[in-house]
């Protein structure tokens, strides 16, 4: 098994790991932000069990990922049990320790609340979100911030939470223009594009910085893998606000009309297929390629 | 209604400038293989009693192979801990002549996978 295996099996879990923790996070959101829809609420505890789910099997599976590209002696060397014990106590075991853990009471609470159709109380909304706080901080524990101090990982934590809000969100709103129409769908649509106009901020924010930090060595943009996966990420980032802005502004007011609201599930399916393409990327320039 | 609009503008802006300040400051590790005894595609003449690999940053070094010309394995003593250090010595057993190829995997302090080979020579002295 060659060593780039392993890269491009962390490449598309990690893909997997952003995936699963919007899902929980945009359908937590969903389910605060669409609580007047009775009939969206089981469709949105489903989709964040799944995301709980696909949260709880990449994070495993990626510490398993990491212990084999350390053994370096194929599949079997997933489960050394050496480097289990060397990684198990680092602060980067600990991270996937905590991640791996809060996200299986996640699923657990999640799987809770499918069979017994008992509302979410407020303790356990309180629980949800106490859970929350250790997944997304895990992702300033493992990565290129972790250097750095308190102040930049907590910043990190905030972009890592305003990204899966919005691209996690995606799903359940395609799900609201299906089955909510009329007024109820243009005031929903609309609640959710004056906070989404705050997420961006944010959002911006960091892209811009980052940017800025590329431009200090202009070169590393224009002739690294790093810098070209970057240029790809800012195009794809572009699109998804173009469009975000062109549902903001252009479908939201008219969805009283049943032919806008459907032209706008085909403009969400083409922001969720645009927010994958981020996903990928993001998880491709932070693993198989980087700057050094 | 005003008073909170207000409110979340100044927050925008807080978290605008502080990201903006933070992400600026932050610095992309991947460790490199800096420099290595024998050195990197060098030609030595004397039997090499170890490795040495010097990284660009701390790190723990989980993985070092020695392969031949063939690229056949050969076994080195190493045993991987928690130590986190720039410099790694690694006994090596008598070599003959010949192409050599050390392959190196490391582990940064956030966690990344770093990996990487590079090749020495050990010639005869006739």
């Amino acid at each position: 098994m060659v060593p780039e295996t392993w890269i491009y099996a962390t490449w598309l879990v990690k893909a997997f790991l952003y995936l699963g923790t919007a899902c929980v996070i945009g359908g937590a959101f969903c389910y605060l932000l669409l609580k007047s829809h009775i009939e969206l609420k089981r469709i949105i505890i489903k989709y964040v069990t799944v995301g709980a789910g696909l949260g709880l099997f990449s994070s495993i599976l990626s510490f398993f990922i990491l212990i084999g590209s350390f053994s370096n002696t194929g599949f079997s060397g997933m489960w050394d049990s050496n480097y289990i014990n060397i990684l198990i106590n680092t602060s980067t075991g600990h991270a996937y320790v905590i991640r791996s853990t809060s996200f299986l009471l996640l699923f657990l609470f999640m799987l809770l609340k499918l069979s017994s159709r008992v509302r979410i109380t407020k303790i356990e909304g309180s629980i949800f979100a106490a859970l929350l706080i250790p997944i997304v901080f895990s992702f300033s524990q493992l990565g290129h911030v972790t250097n750095l101090s308190l102040f930049a990982q907590i910043l990190l934590s905030i972009h890592v939470l305003a990204m899966s809000l919005w691209i996690g969100s995606l799903y359940p709103l395609w799900k609201t223009s299906k089955i909510i129409n009329g007024l109820a769908l243009k005031e929903s649509m609309h609640l959710f594009g004056k906070i989404a106009a705050f997420i961006v901020g944010i959002l911006i924010a960091c892209g811009a910085s980052v940017a800025l930090l590329l431009l200090k060595n202009f070169n590393t943009l224009l002739n690294t893998p790093y810098g070209h996966g970057f240029i790809i990420k800012i195009v794809f980032v572009l699109c998804i606000f173009l469009l975000a802005a062109f549902n903001k502004w252009y479908f939201t007011p008219r969805l009283q009309h049943p032919k806008f609201a459907k032209q706008l599930s085909y403009a969400i399916l083409f922001e969720m297929s645009l927010g994958l393409a981020i996903l990928l990327t993001t998880s491709y320039i932070t693993t198989v390629v980087g700057v050094e | 209604m005003k008073l909170f609009h207000n409110k979340m503008t100044v927050l925008r802006n807080i978290v605008v400038a502080t990201t903006i300040v933070a992400a600026s400051s932050s610095v992309f590790a991947h460790v490199k293989l800096e420099s290595a005894i024998p050195a990197i595609n060098a030609s030595v003449a004397s039997q090499p009693k170890s490795i040495a690999l010097n990284f660009g940053g701390e790190v723990m070094l989980m993985n070092v192979k020695l392969l031949d010309a063939q690229r056949r394995d050969i076994a080195l003593n190493y045993q991987v801990s928690h130590d986190l250090k720039k410099t790694f010595e690694v006994a090596v057993p008598k070599l003959k002549n010949g192409k050599y190829t050390v392959v190196w995997t490391t582990m940064g302090t956030d966690g990344h996978h770093m990996s990487g080979e590079y090749n020495f020579t050990i010639k005869s002295t006739k």
